[in-house]
């Protein structure tokens, strides 16, 4: 009889041990994506505050919005510019193809466009590890940064800045650079995530 | 066997039974409190992830020539509104942005805009459609969230009325102005979009919300007045919202959560 019942006992507390562990764990995994994904959306936007803070004091922007060689890449990159552009990621050293992200980036900003508008043309001007920025924590940043430019038109530069991790983990944030009215030196006129 | 070695076995077994029993009724309590404990902090989390996104961009506003910069310029993109909610103002960014080209009475419903280097000549409307919400802004005056009925060349119909003046070079640009409020009947935070009156809720089970302005980044100003005036110079807003369990026969604690928020966009260059 005792062994029988320590056996039921036994089987439910079991049971509902289990359940408290699936919620948990599901839980968790629900908070670990949520805080990579809030991780990345804070280091895109480090990535484009970085991009503008060098494009305000520069002297000319031409060069940051032309094609430099390859074409898809600025004439006049920004000091966050790895070194191939087919860097490997930095979660799990699988390839990154910047080329392809950057006819992705084009694409997708052309087809947010109404019919007959003439859209920016984007091009890399940041790209490499976020680590490099927070040295003193590699591991804890293993995610990859890149932020195009394109010509605003009428004097205003784009930035388009989007934080790449694992599982497929991105966040993305755009800003602007341009004369605010009435004043002297560039500064940022907006900045703002990308659903 | 005898009668000695049946009592000691029967206590035995009583005894194992009681802890065994207390061990499963304690067990079965978690497991009925748990999932409530976890569902209010997932209404924790999505209340953080949608006021948190709300107020992160509040204040973004025309980066289309001619280059305006953020909300605050001209008047507080986030603003308390009647009934102790907040309204959050902000631009979509991309090509529907221009200026008017000729002023508009409050009860015009035709903006007619002038030429931007996005579009071509004659087409100032152009990265407009219809569906999408214009805000009208006046330096230092009107200000309007409206939905757009048709975009042609370079006029806007509007489905309602502005609702005050904008003169010639007012800012015509995509946005969202949306306000969050609490209501106390059904104890949902709700959320109303200002261009189009439709109101939707968000969250369930909040019992209180209230707000707090800091004229700096590090909160230690709170700004004791609520004019345009005032709040024109807010860097900092604190969101306090008070969450209730759906069940209150599990005699689970409120709680309480704080989304104290620096709006990117109200810092400066």
């Amino acid at each position: 009889m005792a062994i029988l019942s320590s056996l039921v006992a036994a089987v439910l507390l079991t049971c509902l041990g289990m359940s408290l562990v699936l919620l948990g764990s599901a839980a968790t995994a629900l908070s670990a994506h949520d805080a990579q994904g809030t991780a990345a959306a804070y280091e895109a936007q480090a990535a484009a505050m970085l991009a503008a803070s060098e494009v305000r004091v520069r002297p000319d922007w031409s060069g940051v919005w032309s094609a430099g060689v390859p074409a898809d890449v600025s004439a006049a990159p920004g000091r966050l510019a790895d070194a191939t552009f087919f860097p490997r990621a930095p979660w799990d050293g699988s390839s990154i193809d910047l080329h392809a992200l950057t006819t992705a980036r084009q694409a997708e900003s052309d087809g947010a466009l109404p019919p007959g508008v003439a859209g920016p043309v984007w091009r890399l001007f940041e790209y490499g590890p976020i680590s490099r920025l927070v040295p003193s924590d590699p591991s804890g940043h293993a995610r990859y940064v890149v932020v195009w430019v394109a010509d605003g038109r009428g004097g205003v530069v784009l930035l388009h800045a989007t934080a790449f991790g694992a599982a497929g983990v991105r966040a993305s944030v755009e800003a602007s650079v341009g004369l605010r009215p009435g004043a002297a030196a560039p500064s940022r006129l907006a900045i703002r995530s990308v659903p | 066997m005898s009668l000695i070695e049946v009592l000691v076995s029967m206590a035995l077994t009583l005894a194992l039974s009681g802890t065994i029993l207390s061990l499963v009724g304690a067990g079965q309590t978690l497991a009925r409190t748990q999932p409530e404990r976890a569902d209010l902090q997932q209404r924790a989390r999505v209340a953080l992830q949608v006021l948190g996104a709300e107020l992160r961009d509040a204040g973004a506003g025309s980066d289309g020539a001619p280059a305006s910069g953020p909300l605050n310029g001209s008047f507080p993109p986030i603003a308390p509104s009647p009934g102790g909610g907040i309204t959050v103002w902000r631009a979509v960014g991309g090509v529907a942005q221009g200026t008017l080209a000729i002023a508009a009475a409050p009860s015009a419903t035709l903006l007619t805009l002038a030429d931007s280097p996005i579009c071509a000549p004659g087409q100032g409307a152009c990265g407009f459609s219809a569906g999408a919400t214009v805000l009208a802004l006046a330096p230092g005056g009107c200000r309007a969230a409206v939905r757009v009925a048709s975009a042609v060349a370079d006029m806007l119909q509007l489905a309602g009325p502005a609702g005050c003046a904008l003169d010639a070079g007012a800012i015509a640009v995509e946005g969202v102005a949306h306000t969050y409020f609490l209501d106390p009947a059904t104890r949902q935070l709700m959320r109303r979009d200002e261009s189009s009156g439709s109101v939707a809720p968000v969250l369930d089970g909040v019992t209180a919300f209230s707000i707090v302005f800091f004229s700096d980044a590090e909160g230690a100003a709170a700004i004791a007045g609520s004019s345009d005036a005032d709040l024109i110079h807010a860097r900092r807003v604190r969101l306090t919202l008070r969450l209730t369990p759906s069940n209150p026969l599990l005699r689970i604690p409120d709680l309480e959560m704080v989304v104290d928020a620096v709006p990117r966009n109200l810092q400066g260059g």
